[in-house]
């Protein structure tokens, strides 16, 4: 821990340095540390979380504002630069003593965000070698995130120029105190990080003594620098860390500078991407954690049923939030409910294809036997309501496992399933899984679901729901898109296969690694000749079919031309034109 | 999984009705069958629970009391818009008559409101009422459509053809709705009825339909005015220029306007808890906290009467499901009364903290017999039971006689409505409290006037309240007094003239030296001032009034068996009715031993990522310690390091299939989650769409 103190503080005695040289050379040095420090960078493996630095850029303009006004007027790019110029300035005044020229607004704006950035990479660079323990990752993490408590108000907690508290420290009308030497700044700042980097990193310290140890840390301090809120700054910062969540790390995390993370890629592995068989496979054979209590867990809830079914009668809807899979749930659920009297329909909300229409068709044609089922969904709604709010009518449970899924999202649907929930003897039983769902639920949806809020927290994986989604860790087998390609080639004339054919041949002939597609003119010219095709019109309206389809894309070339291509990998192509025998057609 | 499919996402379960001896689906009440019992009577969910009818009787008393103060409070609305309409309508004007109703923002409750309207408007003008919302009608002929719909057939039979007509009775079919949606058609339709009503479109929600398409209305109803006499109403939610803006100049100069407001739904509430929850015809009487969140999540949230209801009838539902037989609502029906000594004595009646609270204060045999006589433990209940409802209805009574002294007052310390003295009242002793201290000490400087018009209305109060309540008699008689003696001095005071004694001692302190009279100007600061008469008759008052309270306001949450009477349990409610699901979601990632509580994840906040989590936990924790970008293969590394622990020391140790499929799947559930997304910047990477500490 304090060897990493020690590189972080050398690193700030470098900095200083380049700072302390004359004024107008000071972004001709930086720009020379910061190739220097570049190779170092570049050599780490491991680079992130350089971005807060440019984040706190952001704020400097307005935040010292009141700073600058005695200054010759600049503009705000100016003073963009300015801010961050302040505090080598501030040395800088003592060695021109009043030959201080203003700083060039265009010039002064790129190099110095570049070079606070690299400082601290390149003190990550130091501490960074490939992926390391968690443990060491936390105690890199803290170390950078200790930098803020040496800027003392929270005008500068944002800024992390840790070389120079005692700049920002200055209230913006004070007049600034002259500085001992900057040897003197240095040792002391050095002595402050070291120090601080030991407290904070070693927990057992109790926050009483590690706030004494702060005051003689910052009593030396003190002597050159006036430092009174650094104590309690620093006192905050400790207590922050125990928190979880706080709203600086909003600003953070957005910063807009591109955040550094390093080069590797999966291709490393000997597997890049594993098929979801694979990945099945592999966990059935695992040994399932915590089973047991996941069990208990569920039998807790399943207790809980009774009172849900009691409550559901009671008009109002169930919503299930909380951590795990509650598909096996809601079906232990609907076991209970679905009787001899009543129906039940199970609906996964995260099932890709799903539309409002297969509800409505499940509950209009399947339960309640109508013939048709009418096209607006406005009077599918009546349909329902007028039936399930007459007394006389069986109970319908409609249990709708993730009603935050993709097909689901939509106004349409969510105002729709709120409308017939209303019905007397329809009850809904609804889950939510995403981080945002309750987002979905305004005011008027709220009024008519009469939700009921219940933690139903399984811990089970999401095997089935994430079966659909297209997990970036997950290979594209492409076997849902090739089962799709033969259902619909199935359907096609011959003509239609024909001229799908050219276009694969085409595809799987080319060799460039990034191919085009096919161009509109030479696929005509083709079915042409082969007589698939009469007219520039037929063959456009053949294609408008597997556009409908997305069996075929459509893009603008370079030269403006209709580009055409399968959005396919040429495995798959290959494999499809295996199974189907295109000679024969 | 019996739900699991890869080609469909909806499962129907059907019961084992069989599909023939359905043919009464339809709700055609001509057509004589024998009706089934409803699920209720067949006792499912809380219906066959003994308890069942004493709540369903209260929760009857209380919507029928909503649907009074409803009726009441809109009526004169219903009344000026219907007067209007009708006055309008007779008129041969060229502009069409419209009535904007300024619904206020409480959109939930709107519904109310326009069935009001409806059933008011069909009442005193014309039958051809026509309620349509934007939901319907996205076109212009969708509108017409669905007016001659409404017109033609009537709202119940819109699409459903009377079985007895088709020849297949199985499956019902869909009435063919009017073909031909054109204003020609109504106009025809209209003259075929060959009534002189005119017909009345209500658009319930003004601001969300497309405003191009109720310009072709409004301009095809005025060119058929001569024909067909149209009159419209407008809900807007917002305010009336929303109708300036949303309709150009040359379609609202066909339109002859009048706005009507509804009243202000936090009136609508007041009145609410006045009238109805905070008056002794309420049945059920909840507790402070509770009662507070359902006020603040009206205040802030929502501002509807509808979803506040709701709410309260699930802390009714939950008190009655807590309490069972035993929940205390109405002296006429004492569940003790029916039950013998000895079941008294066993049920949880005697257990409740508060009779056990009560049986402690009790010593020698008092408490033998408390505990052991079970005759005297069913008398003693069924008195308690008893005098908890009595103090109920006084403690509501001095709670209106409080905000009449409070509601006044500069700064309001005790709030301004009774729900905020009820809040702080019913579980601790008001008069302890320090705003209680503010107001008696502000009270001190009520003038004559003032105090005389409260203590009147707190008689008013009082006097309307005796009827029922005899214990008032006592207070009443007392504050007459002081009110009498009140009224004597201010009619005395206007002839008598400053008090001489005052003159007199200017007089005596002018001839003295200046020490001297520092040392009487001293000697007279220090006794205190002489109080007039009406002073010492406000005092008395104040005493009084004080002294009323402390015996009125005395907090039922102290009394014994308070339980059975009061819903307060408010964890439940917040729990079940506002839902914090992303707090659980983050607790269980988080800390998976909250849920999971196994000893192997039980750890301190600190520690760390243990190896027996979850591996979508260890993969939750892990991104924390990222920024926006994060490279999947770092964190698979990271995600290995902690998965096999003895490899701690060697870097990039391979990483076996099975981890991973493991990291695979847990990636792929914080991604179903919504932790994180894909993104193009980079190869491998993805996009963390949450932030919070970046080392937790």
């Amino acid at each position: 821990m304090t060897k990493e103190g020690e590189v972080k503080s050398d690193d700030c005695e470098d900095y200083v340095k380049v700072k302390v040289i004359c004024g107008e050379d000071v972004e001709k040095h930086l720009f020379i540390k910061g190739s220097k420090a570049e190779k170092v960078y570049a050599g780490s493996s491991t680079k992130r979380r350089t971005g807060f630095s440019t984040a706190s850029d952001h704020f400097e303009p307005l935040d010292e504002f009141g700073e600058n006004k005695n200054r010759a007027p600049l503009t705000p790019k100016a003073l963009f630069a300015e801010d961050s110029l302040n505090k080598s300035r501030d040395k800088a005044d003592e060695v021109r003593r009043g030959r201080r020229k203003s700083v060039a607004p265009a010039g002064g704006l790129q190099p110095i965000p570049e070079a606070k950035e690299i400082t601290l990479s390149k003190k990550r660079a130091a501490s960074d070698n490939g992926c390391d323990t968690p443990e060491r990752k936390r105690r890199r993490n803290n170390s950078v995130e200790e930098e803020p408590p040496k800027t003392p108000s929270n005008r500068t907690m944002r800024n992390v120029d840790m070389k120079t508290p005692e700049s920002a420290k200055q209230t913006p009308g004070s007049k600034r105190r002259v500085l001992d030497t900057p040897r003197l700044l240095r040792t002391n700042v050095k002595k402050c990080i070291g120090e601080m980097l030991c407290e904070s990193d070693s927990d057992a310290i109790s926050e009483e003594s590690e706030s004494e140890s702060e005051e003689e840390v910052f009593n030396d301090v003190r002597d050159s620098v006036e430092t009174p809120p650094k104590k309690e700054e620093a006192k905050i910062k400790i207590k922050k860390q125990t928190k979880s969540f706080s709203a600086e790390d909003y600003f953070d995390a957005h910063v807009s500078s591109k955040v550094i993370t390093s080069n590797h890629s999966l291709r490393k592995l000997e597997k890049p991407r594993l098929d979801q068989d694979t990945i099945n496979d592999a966990l059935q054979k695992m040994p399932k954690k915590h089973e047991k209590e996941c069990k208990i867990i569920f039998k807790n809830l399943e207790s809980k049923f009774r009172r849900w079914q009691c409550l559901l009668l009671e008009g109002f809807s169930l919503l299930l939030y909380g951590l795990g899979s509650k598909a096996s749930l809601l079906n232990s659920f609907r076991k209970l409910v679905s009787s001899d009297e009543d129906d039940a329909i199970v609906i996964n909300g995260f099932f890709p294809t799903l539309t409002l229409r297969d509800i409505f068709s499940a509950i209009i044609r399947d339960t309640l036997d109508y013939a048709v089922v009418p096209g607006d969904e406005n009077e599918c709604c009546n349909i329902i309501l007028r039936h399930f709010n007459h007394s006389d009518s069986h109970h319908l449970y409609l249990l709708i496992n993730n009603i935050d899924g993709q097909a689901l999202q939509s106004s349409k649907a969510q105002n729709a399933i709120a409308r017939i929930s209303m019905a007397k003897k329809l009850h809904l039983v609804a889950s939510i899984d995403h981080i945002n769902a309750p987002l979905l639920l305004d005011q008027c949806l709220l009024a008519k679901l009469n939700l009921v809020w219940q933690d139903s927290t399984t811990m089970l994986p999401y095997y089935e729901e994430t079966a659909f989604e297209n997990s970036v860790m997950v290979q594209q087998s492409g076997k849902m898109v090739l089962s799709s390609l033969h259902s619909v080639f199935q359907s096609l004339t011959t003509n239609a296969k024909k001229i799908l054919n050219i276009l694969m041949e085409n595809q799987l002939n080319a060799q460039e690694a990034n191919y085009p597609g096919m161009s509109f003119r030479d696929l005509y010219q083709e079915a042409r000749e082969q007589f698939v095709v009469s007219s520039n019109l037929a063959l456009r309206a053949q294609l408008t079919e597997f556009l409908d389809h997305k069996l075929v894309k459509m893009k603008k070339g370079f030269d403006g031309s209709e580009m055409l291509h399968l959005p396919l990998p040429p495995a798959i192509l290959k494999e499809f034109k295996s199974t189907h025998n295109f000679d024969s057609l | 999984m019996e739900t699991s499919s890869m080609s469909k996402g909806v499962f129907v379960y059907r019961g084992k009705r069989s599909k023939g001896g359905r043919k009464s689906r339809s709700p055609n009440k001509s057509s004589p069958r024998k009706i089934r019992k409803t699920r209720e009577e067949e006792g499912l969910g809380y219906s066959q629970e003994t308890w069942y009818p004493a709540y369903k009787c209260v929760l009857m008393s209380l919507e029928d009391q909503v649907q009074n103060l409803y009726t009441d409070m809109f009526a004169q609305l219903l009344e000026n818009v219907s007067v209007f309409l009708g006055r309008t309508s007779s008129t041969a004007i060229n502009e069409i008559p419209t009535a904007v109703v300024l619904t206020g923002i409480n959109l939930p409750d709107h519904a109310v409101i326009f069935e009001a309207v409806e059933k008011k408007l069909i009442d005193d003008i014309s039958p051809h009422v026509v309620l349509l919302s934007s939901r319907t009608c996205s076109t212009a002929r969708h509108l017409f459509g669905q007016i001659l719909n409404k017109c033609q057939f009537g709202d119940s039979e819109m699409e459903i053809e009377s079985a007895e007509d088709s020849d297949d009775i199985e499956t019902p079919q869909l009435r063919k709705r009017a073909t031909k949606c054109t204003f020609s058609e109504i106009s025809l339709w209209y003259k075929n009825q060959g009534s002189d009503k005119p017909v009345i479109v209500v658009l319930t929600d003004f601001e969300a339909f497309t405003p191009s398409v109720v310009e072709d209305f409004i301009y095809l109803a005025s060119e058929y005015k001569s024909e067909v006499p149209v009159a419209l109403v407008f809900g807007v939610a917002t305010t009336e220029t929303t109708v300036h803006c949303a309709l150009p100049h040359r379609i609202m100069s066909r339109l002859a306007m009048e706005t009507f407001a509804t009243k202000n739904s936090k009136d609508v509430l007041s009145h609410l808890i006045n009238e109805v929850i905070l008056s002794s015809k309420c049945l059920f009487r909840i507790g402070g906290t509770v009662f507070k969140m359902l006020t603040d999540i009206f205040l802030f949230y929502d501002f509807s009467i509808q979803s506040f209801l709701q709410k309260f009838k699930f802390c009714m539902l939950n008190h009655f499901a807590k309490r069972g037989v035993f929940a205390v609502y109405c002296k006429d029906d004492l569940t003790v009364d029916f039950m013998t000594s000895k079941d008294v004595a066993k049920s949880i009646v005697p257990k409740l903290k508060s009779f056990r609270l009560f049986v402690e204060q009790h010593r020698g045999q008092e408490k033998l017999d408390l505990l052991t006589n079970d005759d005297h433990i069913k008398e003693t209940v069924i008195r308690l039971e008893n005098e908890l409802l009595d103090h109920f209805d006084y403690f509501l009574v001095g709670l209106k006689c409080l905000h009449e002294m409070t509601a006044s007052l500069p700064q309001h310390p005790l709030g301004r409505q009774v729900s905020d003295l009820y809040f702080e009242a019913v579980s601790k002793k008001i008069w302890e409290m320090p705003e209680y201290l503010k107001c008696a000490s502000l009270w001190k400087h009520l003038s004559g006037t003032e105090l005389e018009e409260q203590l009147d209305r707190i008689l008013l109060i009082l006097e309307g309240a005796s009827n029922e309540l005899a214990g008032l008699n006592e207070w009443i008689a007392d504050i007459t007094i002081v009110n009498a003696k009140l009224k004597r001095i201010f009619t005395g005071q206007r002839s008598a003239s400053c008090s001489p004694k005052k003159q007199n001692k200017a007089a005596e302190l002018s001839g003295l030296s200046r020490t001297q009279l520092q040392q009487q100007l001293k000697e007279l600061s220090k006794s205190s001032p002489v109080q007039n008469k009406f002073e010492l008759v406000r005092n008395e008052a104040l005493e009084l009034v004080d002294k009323m309270f402390r015996s009125l306001l005395r907090p039922p949450r102290e009394m014994p068996l308070h339980e059975l009477m009061l819903f307060d349990d408010l964890e439940l409610a917040k729990k079940e009715l506002m839902g914090n699901s992303r707090l659980a979601l983050n607790k269980a990632l988080f800390n998976p031993h909250h849920y999971l509580k196994c000893k192997c994840c039980e750890q301190k906040y600190e520690e760390g990522i243990s190896t027996s989590f979850p591996d979508v936990c260890i993969s939750y924790h892990l991104h924390l310690e990222f920024m926006k970008h994060i490279n999947l293969y770092d964190w698979l590394q990271s995600f290995n390091l902690i998965v096999e622990r003895n490899a701690e020391e060697e870097e990039d140790s391979p990483v076996s299939t099975e981890t991973q499929a493991r990291f695979t799947q847990s990636i792929a559930d914080m991604q179903f989650l919504g932790f994180i997304k894909p993104t193009s910047r980079k190869a491998d990477h993805v996009l963390r769409l949450t932030w919070g500490n970046n080392c937790a």
